[in-house]
């Protein structure tokens, strides 16, 4: 929370002049974009498109920035605000804003960008509408109706790491029109070809839906149309594998020590090259043959109780994560259980499988809804798990729709700082000298609930987060292991990766396990869940 | 450096008539250049309610009963002919525009009938479909990017028409980009640019582009225009907080049966039937108390719809409303309780419509050989008011008509010569601008002038305001000649745009004040406190305004009542 809004909701300090700062830059006349700061006065229920309009009227007219309609309509007001894209007509002005141009679009001047060259993918593909008649009934699926929300402010583009690398993808936007065609009723399916390469570029990291303005979720309906691709394409053995993390970890754990070594030889990892295109490049994590349950006999001081949700990486690959969890938990007098009823179901979502993702959604649906009647709360640390709970399972599979369910579930992080401002949370802890980084997963940001762990990480004596990365690593899940999508999971992980180099940083935190193994691989740097640093301190 | 183009036809502006005109023309073989100051269909087709009236659906409603209603709504100022093409072509219209990919909204059993259908004020029978405006943009610009034989010129303002003896010839634009010029010749030349409803920011409910290129362009070389001082207000538009001021929220329809407007002493101005009443006419009451000063303190009076909370009917139209969310501003300036009808808020008519513009005939030529006018930018079929959802029926009904019209000769016709001297002396003009060092700051200009018009051109008009804006406009027309500031800048030089059309906006500003001064009677959107009656002995005729060697001149045209 800025000052600027305390002060406004107390009502104490009513501030008069707002300072914000606004990238200037005119291409091949600059060296780069530079933030240059004005003043402009503060109004009730001000946007930022009025004091955009201010400075350019009161202060510099040299000031490009683009609007059409004033609310909503027309998308071209959409910029960078304090670093997320959003429509400057919608959004109100906050004192200390930063004001840049969208990323990944061709800058014109200041705070404009080049939308033309956004007709090339369909002139490219010949994608038109061309049913030669319009039937006499026709009703439109949701999906459509949902679709033909965009306003195209090209926010997902801004947001789209894989767009960034592989700009005649076209990204979510040109996703957004292709399945417009593909859910008109009058005219679709024929684009279903087109939108399986479309996909095949796709990460899933969800980052189109974090600030689209019109709740189109493309996303979600991607994955849909991933299931439809899937029906007609059928299953390779890696993908069948990859997809039921639950079952691979059973069997690996069960002889771990033995896997372990084996998944370390080079020449198997050539054999699994070959015969399954898993990228021997890319390191397998290694698994444990320990379950994960609770301390028992810990004193309960809150009325909370904690079905926490393991995840199958947390299962198999990474006991100690949910451990620590557990125990951070029970310490702050939380009466915790370890909750595992099997994969999720992110993966055969990720493959379009989504009759056994189905399955497992209702299965951990019904397991999940009998611990929230007996009063639990369920928290998962593995943002990839709780977004699906969060969006999937609603959309995709009708499951956990009631608010008073989905209001009881949390991410580990948020979940804690919550504890914290209930002041459940005990922060007499050990001091940490250290300085590490943090790395916020893609599915923690789809999740829209900011990054819980770094306040969290903030209050340990000594411990000092000097950097927080929000860039997609690109391991997205599996896709990284997969040989033919192995070059774009590099290309888009690339500039995380020369961020973190440039840190000089010997330990990042993420809560994710892809981001933590792609981190470790790639920049050489030691990465572990923030839970570990919390465990610690309170040791 | 100034590039030079060649085609059969050029369409300034790219909403839905411009977009309409150019496929149907590129479709009937000809070559095509579509130039737009913004991107492809970013105008105001795209801002519109959405609503397309159709030639009828439902029993007993036919081509010829929108016509009488149009005229009726209109005041019996409109051209006949003009009512009579919309009316007979609005439905092959819709198939039209359902054919590029638009969805317009269907009954609960996905047909197209009279249950789907909304009926608007002034309207005798349920006949306007609706859908998402910003979808009929998508599929327009979808269905240029793949014609062929369209060039598009996006970003691309154009600055004047060629003129050469009494044709037109093309038009020089400017690549905003870049700010290179760009010659475009053509056969026929198609004015597709829209209105000038920002003369009356922020109380308009136009996009920022609507600054009256076409009306100023078409004058400047010698072109007729007709009905210039009816300027529609849109009853309900949003007057708080200031980004929001001016937005559309809706048609009369909003009101309901039930829905009341009440001024500030409380007093409780119209109880009922508001839902019936057209726009000039629900206009016309509000502008009555605001001008007598018993306006809120936004501005404007409150709606309460109250009333209309156990009509099923109002019910249903708020749930499909809020399936797009599209009374957002409602809640967000006033709060949950006015959201959801419980509480009444603030609305203030907004400059939403231009009726009046060049002068056509049935098939959109204007009065100048090769030149046409299309949708907003033509004049004379909307008389007095407009009725809702026929804009969009004429956009696309002129647009088709206009494209069809001239392929018909094109291919046979040679291409009239622009001479160099013409070409560069107004290239000339352009670059004269950039780098000038004048006092004056042109945005600042268009500020002044646009408050010149809400005050004193604007919904309730008498001489003398309208005598004292005209002089106003000499003074401001002489500092736009001499003393304004513009960067040197060549990339996306907004000064440079605000000077242009500042100038345009001029222009528009003494055509509206003009032929408002010379109509001395209160007709449809246009009131004069000095003349509050309607006047058919001596008013039942248009004003024609018309540049003739460098003079704004005025003339009438009688009606023939035998055409309506």
């Amino acid at each position: 929370m800025t000052h600027g809004t305390w002060g406004k909701m107390k009502g104490t300090r009513q501030m008069d002049e707002y300072t914000i700062r606004i990238s200037r830059f005119n291409p091949g006349v600059d060296d780069g974009p530079t933030l240059k700061e004005y003043t402009v006065p503060h109004v009730d229920q001000g946007s930022v498109i009025a004091a955009l309009n201010y400075v350019y009227e009161e202060i510099d007219s040299t000031l490009l920035f683009s609007y059409g309609c004033r609310y909503k309509l027309c998308g071209k007001c959409a910029i960078k605000i304090n670093g997320q894209p959003g429509l400057a007509c919608e959004t109100n002005l906050e004192d200390r804003m930063t004001l840049e141009p969208l990323d990944n679009l061709p800058v014109i001047r200041d705070l404009a960008v080049d939308r033309s060259g956004l007709l090339e993918p369909l002139r490219k593909y010949d994608l038109v509408y061309s049913a030669d008649h319009e039937p006499e009934v026709a009703l439109q699926p949701p999906e459509f109706s949902q679709l033909t929300r965009c306003n195209e402010c090209l926010s997902c583009l801004s947001n789209c790491p894989a767009y960034k690398e592989e700009i005649d993808y076209g990204g979510p936007f040109f996703g957004v029109k292709l399945a417009e065609l593909y859910y008109d009723v009058r005219d679709g399916k024929k684009q279903l070809s087109h939108l399986e390469s479309f996909l095949d570029q796709c990460i899933q990291c969800r980052q189109c839906d974090v600030n689209c303005p019109w709740d189109v979720n493309f996303s979600e309906i991607s994955s849909k149309i991933k299931g439809e691709v899937f029906k007609h394409k059928g299953v390779s053995v890696r993908d069948w594998l990859m997809s039921r993390p639950h079952l691979v970890g059973h069997l690996a754990s069960s002889v771990s020590s033995f896997f372990n070594s084996l998944v370390k030889k080079k020449s198997v990892r050539k054999i699994i090259d070959v015969l399954l295109r898993i990228d021997e490049r890319v390191p397998f994590p290694e698994y444990h043959p320990s379950k994960v349950s609770p301390r028992r006999g810990i004193e309960r001081t809150t009325k909370r109780k904690v079905a926490y949700f393991v995840g199958c990486f947390d299962r198999f690959n990474d006991p100690d994560t949910a451990k620590n969890s557990l125990f951070v938990l029970e310490a702050n007098g939380v009466e915790a259980t370890a909750f595992d009823p099997g994969c999720c179901g992110a993966p055969s979502i990720g493959l379009g499988d989504l009759e056994s993702a189905r399955n497992r959604a209702i299965a951990v649906s019904r397991e999940l809804k009998k611990l929230i009647n007996q009063g639990c709360d369920i928290v998962a640390s593995c943002t990839t798990c709780g977004a699906v709970m969060k969006c999937e399972y609603p959309f995709l599979f009708n499951q956990l729709k009631e608010e008073e369910v989905q209001s009881r579930i949390f991410n580990l992080g948020d979940y804690l700082w919550q504890m914290h401002e209930a002041g459940q949370l005990n922060t007499r802890c050990k001091e940490i000298k250290r300085r590490v980084g943090y790395q916020s997963p893609c599915h923690l940001r789809s999740q829209k609930i900011g990054t819980p762990f770094v306040d969290l990480l903030r209050l340990i004596p000594g411990l000092e987060v000097v950097a927080t990365f929000d860039k997609c690593c690109g391991m997205a899940g599996t896709m990284g292991f997969k040989k033919e999508r192995y070059e774009l999971s590099q290309k888009v992980g690339n500039s995380l990766i020369d961020e973190i180099r440039g840190e000089k940083l010997d330990l990042i935190l993420s809560d994710c396990a892809s981001c933590q193994m792609k981190i470790e691989n790639d920049a050489k740097v030691d990465s572990v869940h923030p839970i570990t640093m919390i465990r610690e301190a309170m040791q | 450096m100034t590039k030079e183009f060649d085609f059969d036809v050029i369409v300034l502006g790219a909403g839905g008539a411009g977009c309409a005109a150019a496929i149907t023309a590129a479709r009937n073989g000809t070559s095509v250049a579509l130039v737009s100051k913004e991107g492809i269909g970013m105008g105001n087709t795209r801002m519109s309610g959405g609503e397309m009236s159709s030639s009828g659906v439902v029993d007993g409603d036919s081509a010829e009963v929108l016509k009488q209603d149009m005229i009726r709504g209109g005041e019996y100022l409109n051209n006949g002919h003009l009512v009579d093409i919309i009316a007979r072509n609005a439905s092959s219209a819709i198939r039209f525009v359902q054919g590029l990919g638009h969805y317009f909204r269907r009954d609960e059993e996905g047909r197209f009938s009279g249950k789907a259908a909304s009926r608007l004020g002034g309207h005798s029978f349920p006949r306007s479909f609706g859908g998402l405006a910003a979808s009929i943009a998508h599929a327009l610009r979808n269905a240029v990017a793949n014609t062929k034989s369209i060039s598009v010129f996006e970003d691309t303002l154009v600055t004047t028409l060629f003129r050469e003896g009494d044709e037109i010839r093309g038009a020089l634009g400017v690549d905003l980009k870049t700010s290179e010029c760009v010659v475009l010749k053509a056969k026929a030349t198609v004015l597709a640019t829209g209105g000038c409803g920002w003369l009356y920011y922020p109380q308009t409910t136009n996009n920022r582009t609507a600054t009256g290129e076409g009306y100023a362009i078409a004058f400047e070389a010698g072109v007729q225009l007709v009905d210039m001082e009816m300027v529609q207000f849109f009853p309900f538009a949003m007057n708080h907080p200031s980004h929001l001021a001016g937005t559309l929220l809706d048609e009369p329809i909003l009101a309901g049966p039930k829905g009341k407007l009440i001024n500030e002493l409380g007093e409780v101005i119209a109880d009922h039937d508001i839902n019936k009443m057209t726009r000039a006419q629900v206009t016309a009451l509000m502008a009555k108390e605001i001008s007598a000063g018993r306006a809120t303190e936004w501005g404007g009076l409150k709606l309460d719809l109250s009333g209309n909370l156990d009509v099923p009917e109002m019910l249903e139209f708020k749930k499909v409303r809020d399936e797009v969310n599209f009374f957002e501003k409602v809640r967000i300036a006033y709060g949950e309780k006015a959201f959801n009808w419980k509480e009444p808020w603030d609305v203030s008519p907004s400059s939403h419509y231009m009726m009046g513009g060049v002068k056509i005939d049935p098939h959109g030529h204007s009065s100048m050989k090769n030149l046409y006018a299309i949708g907003e930018a033509a004049g004379g079929a909307m008389g007095a008011n407009r009725l809702g959802s026929t804009s969009i029926a004429d956009i696309f009904v002129t647009g088709i008509a206009a494209g069809k019209e001239m392929s018909t000769w094109i291919k046979a016709r040679e291409k009239g010569k622009i001479s160099n001297s013409l070409i560069s002396r107004e290239v000339e003009k352009i670059e004269k601008l950039f780098g000038q060092k004048g006092p004056q700051r042109p945005i600042k200009l268009k500020r002044e002038l646009q408050k010149l018009m809400g005050e004193n051109v604007g919904i309730v008009r008498d001489g003398e305001r309208l005598s004292s804006a005209l002089s106003h406009i000499d003074r401001m027309e002489e500092e736009v000649e001499n003393a304004l500031f513009v960067s040197s800048i060549r990339r996306y030089n907004t000064e440079f745009l605000d000077a242009v059309e500042l100038k345009n906006m001029l222009t528009c500003a003494r055509m509206i004040a003009t032929c408002a001064l010379e109509r001395k009677e209160s007709r449809g959107a246009h009131l004069r406190l000095d003349y509050p009656d309607k006047d058919d002995a001596h008013w039942l005729k248009n004003i024609i305004i018309q540049n003739k060697e460098g003079k704004m001149e005025t003339s009438f045209s009688e009606k023939d009542i035998s055409e309506i």
